[in-house]
């Protein structure tokens, strides 16, 4: 049998060990600890509802196209292919955006109806235009296919939101209409400002409402819209 | 330091850490593309659903449907309001065929095999057609067309191209009902299968045939039966079937006759009425002049000694039935699928002449022949014994090319006929399909096939609603989806419109075409539900209608004779089979899967069969108390063997099968047919034996005896029931139940005081009342 | 809370038991319409499917007087609704349409509302929901797909509810009755579902509803549901004599 005492030197060796051990099991424990913690900001922080898109994004489309050439009603900072300054077309937005004042989504248009006015309007060596006629068929030999717009104003998966009564009341009740679209004062184009911006001077659209649900709840509230959650979240 | 949002974005994202939550949590890419199609004005992305009207011929009886759209996707199957066959109703059945549409073991390219035993290679659609070509090159005379039973302009190409090359068009349905047109034909004079006016029935009598369920035009008699219930006179139901199908659920009064004694127990009934005196003379004299040889074998206690039923019960089946007039009496399913099936169908219908139910209200009503000439209004399985003869041919060689499409016949066949290397020994095996099924692996050729939502068709209900009605089939979805992230491809092509383009054209150049014609000729007829000023506005007004009809027009029928003289029904045996006990096997058709068409698509596998909530397996349903005398428990893993093999299912006891009587739905145990189904339950197909009726040489399937043995394992059926604590109504009773004239409130009232006098007990009553 | 906008609806449903057949046409077609999970075989195994509307069979007697009886269950809509006191979240809550509605952005999972609810109706995602690339083409963009940890039961269709009005409203005029179904009802084969507004005199399920069978379900509970059932005739049953 070994007494205790017979070897003092292990014991005092033992202890700087131990305090090695405990200060690293303990700090392995205490970042364990702050990186679940970490984790957990994090993914809480990036899980919110649309954690990528939102508020003052833009992106890069297919196409580079200008919603100032077609919708704006002013001068604008564009210069044509022969150094000429251009006007805005003017269109309303329900030109492309067809099926606004009805349905629920405001509507892409096709490929084929850009082509419609693009076939002929646009020199032969602009790129941009090309890209269009190419996915039409007009030129290039590989068929028709269609061009993946990149979705800019997104709203969650379990929100429903329809333009059609939104337009109606808006188109009815212009007092309510945020912003304006290069100065439109009636039909569809002069609401779509309310939430979308001044879309007709944007070179790049871009969203430039948070279009939180903050937002839907005050307006709803204002014009007496329903506020049951069920009118939007099914 | 304040932190805004994209501030904490931008930094996490310079960390690796970071970049990978980041990516985790982000949106896919695709829910941020608005995809812009090329052609308008149909194509507009607009976040609003188009309904579009077609028929589902392969799935449905010709049940007229529409098809919710939203950009270029099918999202939803619902019948359709205005088409006259299930009038806007649906099945169990409409929803799975968009998992077929969409499934991701949908074939994408045409495959080859190059030699007999070679692997299946993916191959391009020329070098598929030139296959196709050479393997029409030398098959005149020795071609062979195989298809389910198919009516409209798909039936008529596929008979027109057998034809051409001196072949045969074959058609093959596993639960073969050709036993029933037979005796359609033979007592009503009608090639076309009648309907019956259910609605306004007082009674209807039905013998083995699952109309609610999966026989006949289950949608087109289930919209009937509500208002057969919600008559001022509520109708009532008599049920004869050996196990509970969900007619005999519904039915107020049910019948289990021993399997193939249908026939005798009709008999039985005529007697009953006849001696009663409960028909007219006149009635009674006709139903003499069919019958050929009298009534002396069906007393009432004969007939109960050989049908199983006591004598109470065949007598008060009777009597309602005389004596509660508007009555019909129809039957099929496993009543016909005897070796004396035929006399037991044609006894059955000719009940219907006692009540004078023929050509009547609330009775049988005919329907005319097709609208389209040319168009086959009535199909069914070729009879088994031509299977036979022409499996013979193919096993001696003698047939060069088969074409097969919308039957597995591997999967539908018995055992006991090898039709494997029947198909080994033909040279070129062509199949047309979407999802990988048995047959494809003896196949040289597979061609991938547009599904009903994708080809142009016509479709002739069958039963129809008693007058001519043509359905249109139209593609409702643009190419089909492929399944990598670039957008939609389709290399899928229809089963008609590839037989038209390898006929080169001479009936015809498309589908399309086809049944823009067949319309053109409807419009000349100028009579029926559309009418218009121009043949293409008749064809728009057809096609958004999902269909053509003519309520004017109306069947006849032709009182012939029952002859079939064979009455006893034979088994098999199953002296040789080892240990076990002897069971009577009556196969059904699976509520959610039918025949196995449905097998690949995982709603169909999920939906819960209606008497036992099983699904995802095979069970197998015996009596309850003869399964406790046995041992046997829920679960339990059970040997069911034939003379024709053997196969495993799972125990499921329950009252509602007669004893002796072992239930197995058919429809699984598929080898193939894609992820969710390959290699799931049993075949019971498999194990039937080759018995046949007698006066048809169809397979009857319904006459098989097994030997049943437990495996020794038990295995928690998947099955709903158990899932949700039951909470019935009061305890005891768990479905309100009244009777006639009675009110709710007082049946309520009254189970309380039986729950009192049951449950709480007699002093505990007595104390309360003081 | 304003909802004069959607009218003065109380949409209910009436449920006639005695045309019920079983046959489950219903349950594929809420399936189909509610983007709800794929029912595998290991979920169905542990008794955690989902399926908002379920046909329960219930068997009587012994052969050969054996009967089974279908009764069709699905979210109640109780205007007492057990469910609603105990979520701590509001996630559910009763709104002055007369239903019961689920908000799935707002649910954090307790499961509170499950154990609350007497006809077992509520259902909890286990499990993430997923489908294969190609079967996410035939899910319904009108209706949420729920994520794992989150409730969810029958919501009446309230997003054909939601559509069938709004386009009543853009055409300047009221609901027809019978424009509005839910899947249920709408592929019911025998006419058994019936869904429509009660606070309409004239609407086929308030004139169904003072049929002599109406019931509710486990009325003892008082929960003043706004599924209305009626109940299945025997025929061959006999009413006893007036007990005491």
């Amino acid at each position: 049998m070994v007494s205790e005492n017979e070897n003092p030197e292990t014991k005092s060796a033992s202890l700087p060990m131990m305090l090695i051990l405990v200060l690293t099991a303990g700090g392995l424990g205490v970042m364990a600890v702050s990186g679940v913690i970490a984790a957990f900001v994090i993914t809480g922080w990036l899980g919110q509802p649309v954690p990528v898109l939102g508020f003052q994004q833009t992106f890069d489309q297919p196409i580079d196209f200008p919603h100032t050439i077609h919708a704006s009603t002013k001068q604008l900072k564009h210069v044509a292919a022969d150094g000429q300054t251009m006007e805005g077309l003017g269109l309303d937005c329900t030109f492309c955006h067809r099926t606004v004042t009805t349905q629920a989504n405001a509507g892409i248009p096709p490929v084929g109806f850009c082509a419609t006015c693009h076939e002929v309007i646009g020199s032969a060596d602009n790129n941009e235009i090309n890209i269009l006629r190419d996915a039409a068929g007009i030129i290039g030999d590989d068929g028709k296919e269609p061009i993946d717009w990149r979705r800019v104003h997104r709203l969650p998966d379990h929100v429903r939101f329809v333009h059609e009564p939104h337009i109606r009341y808006l188109t009815q009740n212009l007092s309510e209409v945020k912003g304006t679209t290069d100065g439109v004062t009636t039909g569809p184009s002069a609401v779509c400002s309310t939430c979308h911006g001044n879309v007709a001077a944007m070179e790049q659209v871009e969203q430039v409402e948070a279009l939180k649900m903050g937002q839907c709840v005050d307006c709803h509230r204002d014009n007496g819209a329903p506020t049951d959650c069920a009118a939007c979240h099914h | 330091m304040k932190l805004n949002r994209r501030e904490f974005l931008a930094l996490t994202g310079k960390t690796a850490a970071g970049a990978v939550i980041f990516a985790a949590c982000g949106l896919p890419e695709r829910e941020l593309i608005v995809q812009s199609p090329v052609d308008m004005p149909e194509d507009l992305v607009r976040g609003e659903d188009a309904w579009y009207a077609t028929s589902m011929g392969d799935f449905t009886n010709g049940d007229g449907v529409l098809v919710r759209v939203m950009e270029g996707r099918a999202k939803k199957i619902e019948g359709n309001p205005d088409h006259p066959v299930n009038r806007g109703k649906s099945t169990a059945r409409y929803d799975s065929v968009l998992q077929l549409l969409y499934h991701p073991d949908r074939i994408q390219e045409p495959m080859l095999r190059y030699s007999k035993n070679g692997n299946l290679v993916n191959t391009t659609w020329d070098e598929a057609d030139n296959r196709f070509r050479s393997a029409l090159a030398n098959a005149d005379g020795a071609i062979t067309v195989v298809t389910n039973p198919i009516r409209g302009h798909l039936g008529n190409v596929a008979t027109k191209f057998a034809d051409q090359y001196n072949g045969k068009h074959l058609t093959f349905d596993p639960m073969e009902q050709g036993v029933l047109h037979g005796a359609v034909k033979s007592v009503l004079g009608q090639e076309q299968l009648p309907t019956f006016d259910i609605s306004h029935a007082h009674t209807v009598l039905s013998f083995g045939a699952d109309w609610l369920g999966t026989w006949g035009s289950p949608a087109q008699f289930g919209v009937k039966y509500g208002e057969f219930r919600s008559q001022s006179h509520r109708g009532y139901l008599i049920h004869a079937e050996p196990r509970m199908s969900l007619t005999a659920a519904a039915a107020d009064l049910w019948l289990a006759p021993k399997p193939g004694t249908e026939g005798d127990l009709a008999l039985g009934i005529a007697s009953i009425i006849i001696n009663e005196g409960l028909a007219t003379q006149e009635n009674i004299s006709t139903f003499n002049t069919i019958l050929p040889d009298g009534l002396d074998r069906y007393s009432v206690a004969q007939v109960s000694d050989r049908t199983g039923i006591s004598g109470d019960r065949i007598e008060k089946a009777a009597r309602h039935f005389a004596n509660h007039t508007p009555a019909v009496a129809f039957g099929g399913g496993s009543a016909g699928a005897h070796t004396n099936g035929s006399f037991n169908l044609e006894a059955i219908y000719a009940l219907n002449i006692l009540v004078d139910a023929i050509d009547t209200s609330g009775g049988v009503t005919p329907n005319p022949k097709s609208a389209i000439e040319e168009l086959p209004s009535s199909s069914t399985g070729e009879p088994f014994e031509s299977w036979e003869a022409e499996l013979a041919q193919w096993r001696a060689g003698n047939v060069e090319t088969v074409i097969i499409r919308g039957t597995d016949i591997v999967h539908g066949m018995p055992n006991s006929v090898g039709v494997r290397e029947a198909l080994q020994n033909v040279p070129n095996v062509i199949v047309f399909g979407t999802v990988h099924d048995d047959t494809m692996d003896f196949a040289d050729l597979i061609l991938p096939e547009k599904t009903v939502l994708e080809a142009w068709g016509t479709e002739i209900p069958e039963p129809g609603p008693g007058y001519q009605v043509v359905g249109t089939q139209q593609p409702v979805v643009g190419p089909t989806v492929s399944h990598d992230e670039s957008g939609l491809t389709s290399n899928a092509r229809g089963f008609g419109d590839s037989l038209l383009q390898m006929s080169d054209g001479s009936y015809g150049s498309s589908m399309e075409q086809l049944v823009k014609n067949g319309l053109a000729d409807l419009h000349a007829a100028g009579r029926g539900s559309i009418s218009a000023s121009s043949s293409s506005l008749f064809t728009n007004g057809a096609l958004q209608r999902g269909g053509w009809w003519d309520t004017g027009t109306r069947g006849t029928t032709d009182l012939g004779k029952i002859r079939s003289t064979e009455r006893n029904a034979y088994y098999s045996d199953t002296g040789t089979l080892g240990t076990g006990n002897d069971f009577h096997l009556v196969p059904f058709h699976s509520n959610s899967l039918l025949d196995g068409r449905l097998a690949a698509a995982p709603w169909a596998q999920s939906t819960p069969d209606p008497i036992t909530s099983a699904s995802w397996s095979t069970w197998a349903e015996i009596n309850s108390q003869e399964a406790q005398s046995l041992g046997i428990k829920e679960g339990d893993v059970l040997l069911i063997r034939s003379t024709s093999g053997e196969i495993e299912a799972l125990a499921y006891p329950h009252p509602g099968v007669r004893p002796g009587v072992i239930g197995v739905p058919v429809g699984q145990g598929h080898h193939r047919n894609g992820r969710w189904a390959e290699d799931r339950g049993s075949n019971v197909l498999s194990i039937l034996t080759g018995q046949k009726d007698s006066h048809t040489g169809a397979l009857a399937w319904a006459a098989t005896q097994v030997r049943v043995q437990r495996a020794g394992r038990r295995v928690k059926v998947p099955k709903f029931e158990g899932n949700v604590e039951a909470r019935p109504v009061e305890p005891g009773v768990p479905v309100l139940v009244v009777a006639i004239n009675e009110t709710a409130e007082h049946a309520q009232k009254e189970n309380h005081h039986i729950y009192q006098k049951q449950f709480i007990g007699k002093d505990e009553q007595d104390k309360q009342h003081e | 809370m304003t909802t004069e906008n959607f009218g003065n609806n109380n949409w209910g449903m009436v449920v006639d038991v005695d045309k019920c057949i079983g046959c489950n046409a219903c349950v594929l077609a809420c399936q189909a319409e509610n983007n709800i999970p794929l029912n595998t075989q290991d979920r169905v195994e542990r008794a955690r499917s989902i399926s908002w509307i379920r046909v329960e069979r219930y068997w009587e007697g012994d052969f050969p007087d054996a009967k089974a009886r279908f009764i069709p269950i699905m979210c109640q809509h109780c205007e007492n609704a057990p469910c609603e006191p105990v979520c701590p979240v509001y996630a559910t809550y009763h709104n002055a349409e007369g239903m019961n509605v689920q908000v799935y952005n707002r649910c954090v999972g307790t499961r509170y509302c499950a154990n609350g609810c007497p006809y077992i109706v509520r259902f909890f995602n286990f499990w993430e929901p997923v489908w294969p690339e190609s079967l996410r083409n035939h899910l319904n963009p009108d209706v949420t797909i729920r994520s794992r940890g989150i409730m969810e039961k029958c919501s009446f269709c309230v997003h054909r509810i939601r559509r069938e009005t709004r386009k009543a409203r853009s055409e300047g005029r009221e609901v027809i009755d019978g424009t509005i179904q839910t899947a249920c009802s709408s592929a019911c084969p025998t006419s058994a579902l019936n869904f429509g507004n009660f606070n309409d005199p004239n609407s086929k399920v308030s004139k169904m509803k003072k049929d002599k069978r109406h019931y509710t379900l486990l009325d003892q509970f008082a929960t003043d549901p706004n599924v209305i059932y009626l109940a299945k005739i025997d025929a061959d049953k006999k009413v006893a004599a007036k007990h005491d």
